[in-house]
Parts: structure tokens; C-alpha cells; sequence
């Protein structure tokens, strides 16, 4: 089946820089599509720490950065307060570290200068007994402890709500749709569009545009390439450890065995250890955990929190960083800026541009300085609104013990629903008429599962553990797969072959997640997963390993 | 209250079973039944309370690894008995074979028959029966609308067999949290379909539930089913569902028939409906039949005089080569238990028997070598070691466990018994995965009745 | 001079002139400051919990990391709630519930000033009798009360 559709901007691939400059688009009154191979934001953006940080490493290189940093995480902050939460930072300082208390007390005080920007505290020197009182695990032979602080965000639910923002005005976001082939006008080798194909449904269609973005992150390259165009990158694959529960509730500076900066921070209920950041030369799509990287970063972790071993390991984060390249440097020490490529000028490609680097908390920045450009060729004057318009859910604080009662859930769950959803919380809960938990890890209702499938394009069971974190929490999916796929199933119209094979797919993503942090206490919790997946699993549902991804 | 009674003149000798899901229970009937003084041992109630209804001694599963539920070469469904005798000529490694020497299945089937109505036996004064037997297999469905292939059942769910019922009927309950009759009805049409078996007719019903029976169910299955234990719920119900319906027809309610009383009120159903009434079998996160076990289990123990002590084993205190008891870690202190034999029935990563402790796999009390299937030694790796990352892969690391000579001894590095009176019963013995093999509350039963006989020679045989 | 160890090496890694001269004015400052002996206003650790008291930080109470380690074997059984149901007891939040996202969600209890985050539950710990773990399921209903506002009269 061949529908064509044309929009005025294609953007492909939909991470945080392709939805933020989708809904940029929208706002403006821009014509867009949005199209993205697998679920919103399940790329580099899933596996980010979710800190919108204000880059407190650059003001040793360009504070310039830093300022607009600090100023754009000021703005998220404002557009979408529900999915935000602080976290104050513990920066331990032990007698043998490179560089000396005094000296960090000064890097500390020229952030203090920027922390107004977004809301911050301004540091506060501790000494090891007060480091100790605060925090009982830090561990003891630490000379002082300094403290900052930034703060977090649900990184994949903040993408869905650009691509919903943008959907709301007009766009059209295409999910598990990925890019057979860029459209090209004959002579002038014009990019006008792409020919795409749905991976659930196979049906193969074309968006015309006038202009397309390659938004595409870690697989830019590819997507250039499909015009001839090169984009070069150094990839770097960072990975992150998911702690059942908050390990602290302040995050803990660790220092790895050859000095790279990590961190054990709380986030939203968990706890996550990294990051790692490594040359990556391997295949995106099939991204593992090696043993040696779990265990580089509990090894750091362990001389800031000698009891880290102790805590409950849930599943690994895996993702690669489309970091600029750059030869001969560390990968520490790479840029984190980012560029906007023309490769009309440069690659014979006019109407393909390509969005590449930067990070989490400059997106909208980037998507400000993509959009002025595409608007510029278009001749949109509209100014762009993305800094004072607030995401969907943003503009209120929803009343959470209110929610608890007019819907009679209990607050954990009433909790969870306002922090996605914010001010659009009772209508979602609205969508049963007596909502009822699913996933008792996270929570999530069955009403909110219901309202993700009909009216956020959610289309597989998958994409509910980023959309709501379905199944990421203690049980893994044991306890709630099934009936959240029922839900789904109701809502999309799934037959039982096809519920039973989203389900089995869930299983095996879960298993792919924990396998390589696999012990202690969570074998228990694996061996009852297993006999719920592999032991309990229906006749009709394919044999593991054997379905495609439905 | 009977207390065991020892031989006239002889003082009473001393057994401590650690373990207190099925198989500790069998083991410590087996001591008690032969005038042994036994105190179980438990932290909790391992995994035995996690059963969903069956009690599989050679379940059909739909995994490749696990056991075939249509002959692959004569097209037809296998008995029980049958997976049995395959299993104990293929799977060289699965401890059935150190219960039946010789791999002898009629010996293996007996013994089944025998362990079984003795199961029964004890458990049918506390309210719940055991039904089935090797020579058929029993298909029963889950709420989900999934099919289980087993031969034994509790009998909650043992009437519901989605292979014999001429017109099958859902009841439908809209408050209950996690069950949703008609995608269960729909999934059960693919299940059959997928199985074979020839076109049931497959229908959703909801009775009038009365009103605070919904209300109950809206905070989940428990609180409906500890209701449903009063008598005048259960009227209240019965009421209900009197309705004209054909004959052959079969009534499969989601898991909420009672807690504790659940026989009597199927009675009642059944009979103001004229139908078979039967439950489904659970599924996570709750699964009444585990709870139900579990508490028939320990109301067994107490009338069989056996004594049932809360607490953590902390360590088997030995001597020469023999252990001379248990010390237990409780909430009201340390207490030493003096026995003339031990058994673990600790189980595995849930009942808590084997962990990981140092980056290494362990055995929690007596730090013994574990297993898995195929005789590799996995406790001297961390857990991840010995992980296959992909998700079809069989896991050798859930298959593990100790390994035990012909009297069920677990053996030490040297492949001697670790303690001359030390047995093991239930998961803790390695050699098969209960999550795909479905044999695990099988083994459970026969290791545990086992155990306890030879545990109570192994004590006797120190007196003389 | 100690503290001050590693000034070369981050005096060599700055990138322009603009970060020299932040750095340069802002440690002569520093240096200042701590030769006239000048300390900051208050003590540091009531700053801290003060900064990020409307956040729900709170000095950690003496057992919660033990709590928490405990609490964190939770294998989502679903048995503690249902005993809860069998012994007729009536929680505000069920234990299971308790254990997975009520201990989880303190922080934000403590934030929003959710009042009886948990009603003591009756504490008949029929609950903790069937955890298979052991989980201290009544300690963990306890400190969540013990966390949230008292109910408005």
C-alpha cells in the first residue's frame, strides 16, 4: 500500500533532538512528520543518565557553555516541572585524589555563580564527620565532601511529550517506522522526502518535504549515507546499573580505577551507577553490557560507597553518545557540542541536514537553533515558543493526594500518574472507571496503560517500559506483563497469538537488560521471571528466540 | 494433639527438618510417621507458595527442553506415566534417577501413586485434596487463558479440565484487578487451537456478583476470597449463580473461591448451577493455591505432632563427620536444636538454599559444591559466570543445586557424603529446571518422603 | 598548599581566556578568604538540609539503610497481601504495596506532605509470617507513618 503524504519538514529519528525540533516545528506552525524506527526516545536518550546538568566541567574550557546550560535547564524546568525532581550532589574528596579540596572549592564557587540560572543551591563545604552524618555510607577515609546540585529528568518521557506537544499541533509522528530510502529529484539530487516502511504493519509508504533533518543520533551516519552524504562520528558507548531502590538520596561522585568521573545518583525511585564512556565500533542494534563494564563501575562506586555491593542490582542501561569526532583525545575529553550540517554544501544533498552531538539538556537549544535555520529556507518568521509554552501536563501541578481520592488509588499510584502526566492526570485516570494497578513495582494503572495506547501512539508492550516503566522495577515484568498486555491488547485490538508473542518479547528484552548484572538477591526474582516466561508461557506463543520483534 | 511416640522405654529420637515448603513438610511426615521427635525449621515458605495450583511430577511444557505433550512419533497425548518413564530415560542428569535406580518406571510410578493419596491423605483434613493420576494428563487453564499439561492438581482447580468439558464458561469478574475474562477466553481458544485438542465451546459469563463482593474484589483476590470462607457470602453467591444451564458444562472461576474453605463452597456452587465448578489456575502476582498449600501444609504438620519453628537455620553444628544439630537464629534469640539426623529442604535462589555470597555461587548453610545438570561445578564462579546471555538458552545456573549419593547425601569437593546423617530433599538437589521441566513439586514430594526415610535409618543407625 | 595540589595541571587544561580569568579571580578570592580566615555564614550542615529541605530531604533516621536492605529482596509475590486479606487487616496501602513503591516513593512522600502515607497498619505481622525473604514488612509500614504529615484534624 502506497499512501503519500507531504509535509513542509521530515525529521528523522526520534530521540530527544529529533522530537524537541519536531514540536519546535509544530509551534511554529511548521507542516512536519516525525518518524522513528523503534519507540520514542529508545535510543541514545533512553540510555542518558536523565541529568539535565548544567556542565559544571566546562567552565575549565568555556564557560560560555556552562551559561547556557544553566539557562536551558532553567527552561525545561519551566515547561515541564512534573517530571523533574532534585538531586543534591556529594562531591567526596579523598587524601590521595588529584586535585585538592581548595581547588574544587573554587570550581565550586564560580558554578555557584550560574546555579540562580536553574534554580540551584550554591555549594556547602562539609566536613568528614558532617559528609558522614548526612550520608551514613560514604565511606570513611574521605579527607572532606563538598556538595551541588542538579537536577533529573525521565529523559524518555520528556521525548514522548515533545512528540505529543508536536502531534497536538498538527505533526505526524510515525513510531516503528523506519527509513527504506531518501527520495531524490533526478538531476539535482534534491532530497525531497523519504520512502518508509511501518516494521508492524509492512506497509511501505512516502512523506514528501521540502526540507529533511537527520536527527538520527548514533545512526546519522547511516542516514546520510543514503544520500551519499558522510557524516562522521565517534561513537561512545556509555552504560549505566539500575539499583532496585534509592541507594542514597543524594548522588555520590565515585572516581573509576583510571579516573573517570561517575556518579551514583538517585533516579525518580531507583538508584542508577555510571557512566562509562568507551570508542564504540560495534553494531548499534545489538548493543550488550559486557561483564568487564558492570564491573568497572561497581569497582568505582565501591571506594565512595564501600557497601555498594550490598544493593540489589535490577537490569543495565546500555547507549551510544553521537559525539562529534574528533582524533587522538579521550573520550572524556571530546566536545559535547554539536553541529548543524548543510549537505547541500557540502555532499551534493540540498534539503538534507543533519543534527548531530550535544547533549540532554542543551536539546532545546539545539532544536531552537535546527528549527531557526530549517524556518530561515522556509520562510517561517513565527519566533520560536518552546522555552515559555509547557509541555502537555505542565502548565498546573495536579493535587496528588486529591487524585488519590477522587479516584480511590492508592498515593503511590496517584504519585506516578501526576509525574507523567502533570496537570493532564485525571483525564487519564479517567479513561476507567476504577483504576486498578498493573505494575506494582512502578505503579502503573491499567487506566494509564489504557490512555498511552489509545492517544500516545504507544503500539507495542515494549514501548510501555519507557512510556510508563512497565515491568523495570523488582519483579522485571514477572508479575505484570501479562495483564498490561491484556489491557494493551483490548485497546489496540491484538489477537491472542500476537498478545502472547508482545509478552514473550517483553521476557526476553527484560532478560537481555539484567543478564549481565545477574546476582545476589535478584536471582531469586530471575528464577520466578523464568518460570512465569519460559516455564508458564502459553502454547500458542512462539518459542523464545525465535519471534521477531512483533 | 499426637505427639510422636517413641519406642516404649527408648527415649525419643531427635530429627530437624530446615525447610518448610513441600518437601521439608514430606520429609518431616516421613520422620514422624516413623516415631521420630521432629522440629521443622523455616524462614518462610520458600517456593513452594508460589504454586499455582499443579502438583507436577512430569508436566508437559511447551518449552523444547521441557517434556512433550503429544507423542512425536504416534501424533498422541502422552499419559503422565509415560513423560515420566521419558524423562527418567532421557534426562540422565535429573535426580528421579536417584530416586529410581535403574530408571525403572513402573517402580517410579508406583511410588508416585503411593506418595500422592498419602499427600492427599494429610492435606484433606486441612481442605485440600490432591487429584490425578500418571495414566491420564490434565489440561488446566491459568487466569491469563494459558494451558497447563499436568497429571496432579489441587483440588481447587483439578475439576477444571479444559479437554474434558463439553461447554467451557469464564466467569467473568470486571473488579478483580489483573483478570480480564475475555481476553482469557480469547487466549484459551488459541491455547486449544495450538494444542489440538478439537473445538470446545468456549463462552464468558458474569453472574451478579453482589455488590460487596465487588467492592472486596476491587482490593484485590485475597480479600474476595478470605469472604467467600463465610458461609453467608458464600449463600449469598450461590444465589447468584443459580441459573437453568445445560448439563456439561463447566464453570471456571478466576482464584477467589476461598481461602480456606474452598471444597465446601465449590460444593455449593456446583450444586445451585448444575455444573462442574472449578477454579483457574493462578498466575503472578498472586496465586491463592500457594497460600492455600502453604497453610494446609503446616495445619498437617501440627496434627501429625510435628514441630513447626519460625526462624532462620543459621548453621548445622557437626561433629566426626555427623551433624548433632541446628542452630536457629528467631526473633526471640539463638536456640540450639539437638537432632540425630538433619534434613535441608532449603530449596534454591527463592527458599533461599543457594545464594551468591563473595562473587561466588553458594550452598547458604554448609557452603557445599553445586552443579548444575550436566555435573559442572558452579559454586566456585560468581552467579554471572555461568549465565547463557541468550534468552532461549537453557541455565545451567537455574538447574543447579548439590548433588546426592543413593541416600540422598549430599556430597562434598570429594564426592563423599558431606555428613554421615546430612540429607537433602526437594530443589536444593540439583540436576533439572523447575521453571521449564515442570517436575519441581513432584520431586519435592518423593525427594522429601525419601529423605525422611533415610534420614530416620541414618539416626537409627548411630544408636547401634 | 596542600589543598591546592593539582592547580598546574588545571591551569594547563583551561580552554580560553575567559575561563583563565573566572578561575583566576575567583581563586584569588578564595585564597583571600581563607588567609583573613573568613568562614562562611552558618553552619554547613543545617545549610545543606535547609537548601533542599522542600525537596523531602531529611537527615537520615538511624535503621533506614537496614530497612531499606531489606526491603529491596522484595520478589513481588503478592503473599504478603494476601495474608494481610486473610487476616482481615485493612492498611491503607497493602503491605506488598508498602514494600515496592510506598518505601521507594519516601522522598516524595516527604515532599508533598502526603498525610497518613501509611495508617499504622493493626502491626499483627501475619504478613511477614509467609514473606519468603523476611522482609520486616511491619517496620516498613512503620517508618512510612512515621514519615508523613500528621492527618489534619
Amino acid at each position: 500500500m502506497n499512501a503519500s503524504r507531504s509535509v513542509q519538514v521530515l525529521v528523522i529519528g526520534g530521540g530527544i533532538n529529533g522530537a524537541g525540533v519536531a514540536r519546535d516545528l509544530a509551534l511554529r506552525g511548521v507542516r512536519a512528520a516525525l518518524v522513528e524506527k523503534n519507540e520514542l526516545g529508545s535510543g541514545t536518550t533512553w540510555a542518558s543518565s536523565g541529568m539535565i546538568h548544567g556542565g559544571l566541567r566546562y567552565l575549565r574550557t568555556d564557560p560560555e557553555v556552562t551559561y547556557h546550560s544553566c539557562l536551558d535547564s532553567g527552561a525545561i524546568q519551566r515547561i515541564a516541572p512534573h517530571l523533574i525532581f532534585r538531586i543534591p550532589f556529594l562531591m567526596p574528596v579523598f587524601p590521595e585524589d588529584p586535585i585538592g579540596p581548595e581547588l574544587v572549592a573554587i570550581g565550586l564557587e564560580m558554578y555557584d555563580r550560574y546555579q540562580p540560572l536553574k534554580r540551584g543551591k550554591p555549594h556547602v563545604r562539609l566536613t568528614r564527620e558532617q559528609a558522614l552524618r548526612l550520608e551514613p555510607a560514604l565511606s570513611p577515609d574521605i579527607d572532606c565532601a563538598f556538595t551541588l546540585d542538579e537536577w533529573g529528568v525521565d529523559a524518555a518521557r520528556l521525548v514522548s511529550l515533545n512528540a505529543l506537544d508536536a502531534a497536538e499541533h498538527g505533526a505526524q509522528v510515525h513510531t516503528h517506522t523506519e527509513v527504506v530510502a531518501l527520495l531524490r529529484e533526478g538531476g539535482s539530487g534534491r532530497v525531497r522526502g523519504a520512502r518508509l516502511r511501518d516494521l508492524l504493519s509492512g506497509d511501505v509508504f512516502e512523506v514528501e518535504a521540502e526540507l529533511t533533518l537527520n536527527a538520527a543520533g548514533p545512526w546519522a551516519p547511516r542516514i546520510a549515507a543514503m544520500a551519499g552524504a558522510e557524516v562522521r562520528l565517534r561513537p561512545g558507548k556509555g552504560i549505566h546499573l539500575v539499583f532496585e531502590r534509592r541507594v542514597s538520596d543524594i548522588a555520590i561522585y565515585a572516581r573509576g580505577i583510571d579516573g573517570r568521573d561517575m556518579f551514583t545518583f538517585p533516579h525518580e525511585q531507583n538508584s542508577m551507577a555510571g557512566t562509562t564512556d568507551d570508542d564504540f565500533y560495534g553494531d548499534l542494534d545489538r548493543l550488550a553490557v559486557s561483564e568487564d563494564e558492570v564491573r568497572y563501575v561497581l569497582q568505582a562506586m565501591e571506594r565512595s560507597i564501600p557497601s555498594i555491593r550490598s544493593h540489589r542490582i535490577l537490569h543495565t542501561i546500555a547507549g551510544v553518545r553521537p559525539t562529534l569526532w574528533g582524533f587522538g583525545r579521550y573520550e572524556d575529553e571530546l566536545s559535547r557540542d554539536y553541529v548543524i550540517l548543510d549537505h547541500g554544501r557540502r555532499d551534493g544533498a540540498p534539503g538534507l541536514f543533519t543534527l548531530v552531538g550535544g547533549k540532554l539538556a542543551a536539546y532545546r537549544l539545539m532544536a531552537e537553533d535546527a528549527a531557526d535555520r530549517l524556518c530561515a529556507l522556509l520562510g517561517v518568521r513565527e519566533p520560536c515558543r518552546t522555552a515559555s509554552a509547557p509541555l502537555p501536563g505542565g502548565d498546573d501541578e495536579p493535587d496528588v493526594a486529591g487524585l488519590a481520592r477522587r479516584f480511590r488509588i492508592g498515593w503511590p499510584a496517584a504519585l506516578r500518574v501526576a509525574f507523567r502526566h502533570g496537570s493532564r492526570a485525571p483525564g487519564v485516570l479517567a479513561a476507567r472507571p476504577r483504576p486498578r494497578v498493573v505494575c506494582a513495582c512502578e505503579p502503573v494503572l491499567d487506566a494509564e496503560l489504557e490512555h498511552v495506547a489509545r492517544r500516545e501512539g504507544v503500539a507495542t508492550l515494549g514501548d510501555c517500559s519507557l512510556r510508563v516503566r512497565l515491568g523495570v522495577g523488582a519483579c522485571q515484568g514477572a508479575a505484570c506483563a501479562g495483564a498490561a498486555a491484556e489491557v494493551l491488547a483490548e485497546a489496540l485490538g491484538w489477537s491472542a497469538e500476537r498478545t502472547a508473542a508482545e509478552v514473550a518479547a517483553f521476557a526476553a528484552e527484560r532478560w537481555r537488560a539484567v543478564a549481565p548484572a545477574l546476582g545476589g538477591s535478584q536471582l531469586a526474582a530471575m528464577e520466578i521471571h523464568r518460570a512465569v516466561h519460559r516455564g508458564a508461557r502459553p502454547w500458542s506463543a512462539p518459542a523464545p528466540g525465535t519471534a521477531s520483534r512483533p | 494433639m499426637e505427639r510422636a511416640r517413641a519406642r516404649d522405654g527408648e527415649p525419643a529420637v531427635k530429627a530437624v527438618v530446615v525447610g518448610g515448603g513441600l518437601a521439608g513438610a514430606a520429609a518431616a511426615w516421613a520422620l514422624a510417621q516413623r516415631r521420630l521427635e521432629v522440629v521443622l525449621v523455616r524462614r518462610g515458605p520458600g517456593a513452594t507458595a508460589l504454586c499455582w495450583g499443579t502438583l507436577d511430577v512430569a508436566g508437559a511444557s511447551p518449552d523444547p527442553t521441557g517434556l512433550p505433550w503429544r507423542d512425536p512419533v504416534r501424533g498422541e497425548p502422552l499419559t503422565g506415566g509415560e513423560r515420566l518413564a521419558f524423562l527418567l530415560r532421557s534426562r540422565p542428569g535429573h535426580p528421579y534417577g536417584v530416586l529410581f535406580p535403574g530408571r525403572d518406571a513402573a517402580r517410579a510410578a508406583r511410588a508416585v501413586k503411593d506418595a500422592t493419596a498419602a499427600l492427599d491423605g494429610w492435606l484433606r483434613p486441612c481442605g485440600l485434596g490432591v487429584e490425578g493420576s500418571l495414566d491420564e494428563t490434565r489440561l488446566l487453564a491459568n487466569v491469563r487463558g494459558a494451558v497447563r499439561v499436568c497429571d496432579f492438581a489441587f483440588s481447587d482447580a483439578a475439576g477444571g479440565d479444559v479437554a474434558r468439558a463439553e461447554t467451557l464458561v469464564l466467569i467473568d469478574l470486571p473488579a478483580l484487578p489483573g483478570y480480564d475474562a475475555r481476553a482469557a477466553a480469547r487466549a484459551l481458544g488459541a491455547e486449544l487451537a495450538a494444542l489440538g485438542v478439537p473445538g470446545r465451546s468456549l463462552r464468558v459469563e458474569r453472574p451478579a456478583w453482589p455488590e460487596r463482593m465487588l467492592d472486596a474484589a476491587a482490593c484485590g483476590p485475597a480479600r474476595l476470597a478470605a469472604l467467600l470462607d463465610e458461609d453467608e457470602a458464600a449463600a449469598e453467591l450461590a444465589r447468584a449463580l443459580a441459573a437453568p444451564g445445560g448439563e456439561g458444562r463447566t464453570l471456571l472461576f478466576p482464584p477467589v473461591l476461598g481461602l480456606a474453605r474452598g471444597e465446601r463452597l465449590r460444593r455449593a456452587l456446583g450444586a445451585a448451577s448444575g455444573a462442574t465448578v472449578a477454579e483457574l489456575l493462578g498466575a503472578p502476582p498472586w496465586s491463592p493455591a500457594g497460600l492455600r498449600l502453604d497453610r494446609a501444609l503446616l495445619e498437617a504438620l501440627g496434627r501429625s505432632g510435628v514441630e513447626v519453628r519460625t526462624g532462620r537455620a543459621a548453621q548445622i553444628l557437626r561433629r566426626d563427620g555427623r551433624a548433632t544439630g541446628v542452630e536457629v537464629e528467631a526473633p526471640e534469640g539463638r536456640a540450639s536444636l539437638p537432632a540425630r539426623c538433619v534434613v535441608l529442604a532449603t530449596g534454591r535462589f527463592t527458599g533461599g538454599g543457594l545464594g551468591e555470597r563473595d562473587d561466588r555461587v553458594c550452598e547458604a548453610l554448609l557452603d557445599l559444591p553445586v552443579f548444575d545438570e550436566w555435573g559442572r561445578r558452579l559454586d566456585r564462579d560468581p552467579a554471572r559466570r555461568s549465565l547463557r546471555r541468550p534468552y532461549a538458552d537453557p541455565q545451567p545456573l537455574f538447574a543447579g543445586g548439590v548433588r546426592t549419593d543413593g541416600r540422598l547425601r549430599p556430597l562434598d569437593a570429594a564426592g563423599r557424603p558431606a555428613l554421615a546423617n546430612l540429607v537433602a530433599a526437594g530443589e536444593l538437589i540439583g540436576g533439572f529446571d523447575p521453571a521449564l521441566q515442570h517436575t519441581g513439586l513432584g520431586f519435592a514430594l518423593l525427594s522429601g518422603l525419601r529423605a525422611g526415610e533415610e534420614a530416620a535409618h541414618l539416626a537409627r543407625e548411630v544408636e547401634r | 598548599m596542600r589543598g591546592y595540589r593539582g592547580f598546574l595541571r588545571e591551569l594547563a587544561h583551561t580552554g580560553s581566556l575567559r575561563a583563565l580569568a573566572l578561575q583566576v579571580r575567583t581563586g584569588a578570592r578564595h585564597w583571600l578568604r581563607q588567609m583573613l580566615g573568613r568562614r562562611g555564614a552558618g553552619d554547613p550542615e543545617t545549610l545543606f538540609l535547609r537548601n533542599y529541605a522542600a525537596d523531602g530531604l531529611r537527615p537520615p533516621p538511624p535503621g533506614r539503610a537496614a530497612l531499606r536492605l531489606a526491603a529491596q529482596a522484595c520478589l513481588v509475590c503478592g503473599l504478603c497481601s494476601a495474608e494481610c486479606a486473610r487476616a482481615g487487616g485493612r492498611p491503607l496501602l497493602d503491605p506488598r504495596d508498602a514494600v515496592l513503591a510506598g518505601a521507594r516513593l519516601e522522598i516524595d512522600v516527604v515532599r508533598l506532605g502526603l498525610a497518613d502515607a501509611a495508617h499504622p497498619c493493626g502491626a499483627c505481622r501475619a504478613c511477614e509470617a509467609v514473606c519468603p525473604v523476611a522482609i520486616p514488612i511491619a517496620r516498613v509500614q512503620d517508618s512510612l507513618a512515621r514519615l508523613s504529615a500528621p492527618h489534619p484534624a
